[in-house]
């Protein structure tokens, strides 16, 4: 496979295509760069505080959209036909749904977060993930919402005000500052990082070109002191999901790998139907056999970002 | 900088009595029954709904950090004036009968932003001054805005179709303009 040729047909940045090769076989190579040139069906996550799966089903069909649902996740449809955009409908501004990639609607859904806990979303605008676990909370017991981000904190709270939440507290700071709030008893954390964004490529295809191999080491150390501060927060028993939306090993398996050696946790088996399993190896470096356990998703296999999603349980 | 505290007693009379005036609301004590009131103070007051367990978590950490918001966003206090908020419309409206139905052409409109004529209007309360504040919905009951009338319901007949009735004073199509 002629590195410089897969570059000029998919206008990537060398770099990226070595590394490439390198994870992927020959044969899956140009299925995966093509995956990417695909376009990915938009979807939307259904807000159940609000209205069930069937009554907006029956609401955005009569508008002529044509819905179907996603076979792995509840309350979540794939949006075949838009008569207009999904995102300016009255039910939309009525906080019934939230447009949503459907691998993002995963991390929320494993973490399972139950209505008297203390829940913390670390890197929470524009919100998604966190009505998720707002939901799945009931809109009862105490959702952190962190971000650092002003511009993105707007985003948040006007998220979270559309769809009726009421159980969030969200403070505009560095999430790996967490330990200074001094909060007790919290049970989960949703640690969906930020990455270089890899995985985002089908819809953002610039990334090709504008992410060097530096932006991947900065955001694995970012990953690495965001790990370790979710982790030393976390109660005995508590759970973590960790997440990116990229798929490099480096910003993933790495992290996970370096955190259950260095920390009282083990990853949990996510008993998912989908997703390929972790990297247990990954540019000849041999990792934790565990990591079987993470899950990996692809354009070309899952129709969905590229994504990477691993939980964890501290352990006493 | 924003400070966060319990509401005081002053305050919490302005809101009542305004929303009496001018909502015609009286249940306010049975909204606020399960929660805590808590005013976050900078240029305006924000008044914010939050539970008892927020309330309490809150209180371990406020000194170290002030919260970006938490709970429910009432509405907020300034120029010692109340003004309620798209989340507190929606939280009080189903204590309130009397709402104006708009047509499917008074929805659209009132969703961008828009004043509304007689033409958007399928029924309306059964009493109207000028400048009452009535709850906008469509006719599902799903509440979209609230509107200020500008006439009495005695004019209406005698108006012109394009004439402004109700000047639109919020709605949630505000998520998409502003909201994002």
């Amino acid at each position: 496979m002629d590195i410089d040729e897969l570059c000029s047909r998919f206008g990537y940045q060398k770099y990226m295509i070595e590394r490439y090769l390198e994870l992927f076989d020959a044969a899956r190579i140009l299925n995966f760069l093509e995956g990417n040139e695909q376009r990915l069906i938009p979807s939307i996550k259904v807000n159940t505080l609000k209205i069930s799966q069937e009554d907006l089903y029956k609401k955005l069909t009569k508008k002529g959209f044509e819905l179907g649902p996603i076979p792995f996740i509840p309350d979540a449809f794939y949006i075949y036909k838009e008569p207009f955009s999904i995102g300016a409908t009255t039910e939309y501004l009525l906080g019934y749904y939230y447009i949503q990639g459907v691998a993002s609607m995963i991390p929320s859904l494993l973490l399972n977060a139950n209505s008297g806990e203390i829940v913390v979303d670390m890197c929470a605008a524009p919100g998604g993930k966190t009505i998720q676990l707002a939901q799945s909370m009931n809109n009862e017991g105490v959702l952190f919402a962190l971000d650092l981000s002003r511009e993105r904190m707007k985003s948040l709270r006007s998220n979270l005000a559309r769809c009726g939440i009421k159980n969030v507290i969200a403070i505009r700071m560095d999430a790996g500052n967490l330990t200074q709030l001094k909060i007790k008893g919290i049970s989960k954390i949703l640690l969906d990082a930020p990455c270089s964004g890899s995985g985002l490529i089908p819809s953002d295809p610039t990334r090709k070109m504008s992410r060097n191999y530096e932006d991947i080491e900065i955001c694995s150390s970012k990953q690495m002191e965001l790990i370790t501060t979710a982790i030393n927060n976390l109660q005995n028993g508590g759970e973590l999901v960790y997440s990116t939306c990229s798929i490099e090993p480096e910003e993933n398996e790495y992290i996970i790998d370096a955190a259950v050696q260095q920390f009282r946790v083990k990853i949990v088996d996510l008993r998912l139907k989908i997703g390929e399993p972790g990297f247990t190896n990954a540019f000849g470096r041999q990792l934790m056999s565990d990591l079987e356990k993470a899950r990996r998703f692809y354009p070309y296999l899952h129709q969905t970002e590229g994504f990477f999603v691993c939980k964890l349980r501290k352990v006493a | 900088m924003l400070q966060f505290r319990e509401i005081n007693a002053e305050e919490l009379n302005l809101i009542k009595e305004q929303l009496l005036f001018s909502l015609k609301f009286g249940e306010f004590e049975e909204v606020i029954s399960s929660f805590k009131i808590i005013v976050a103070e900078g240029d305006w007051r924000e008044i914010l709904f939050i539970s008892e367990g927020i309330f309490k978590i809150f209180q371990a950490f406020k000194e170290v950090r002030n919260p970006y918001f938490m709970g429910v966003h009432f509405g907020d206090i300034a120029k010692n004036k109340f003004k309620i908020s798209l989340e507190g419309i929606t939280l009080i409206s189903e204590y309130i009968e009397e709402k104006t139905i708009l047509s499917s052409s008074g929805e659209k409109k009132v969703l961008y932003g828009r004043n509304l004529t007689k033409n958007d209007l399928s029924a309306l309360p059964t009493q109207i001054q000028k400048n009452d504040m009535s709850i906008l919905v469509n006719n599902e009951g799903e509440v979209l805005a609230l509107g200020k009338y500008l006439v009495n319901k005695e004019e209406l007949e005698n108006l012109k179709r394009n004439q402004i009735i109700i000047k639109n004073i919020m709605d949630k199509g505000w998520y998409l303009r502003k909201g994002r």
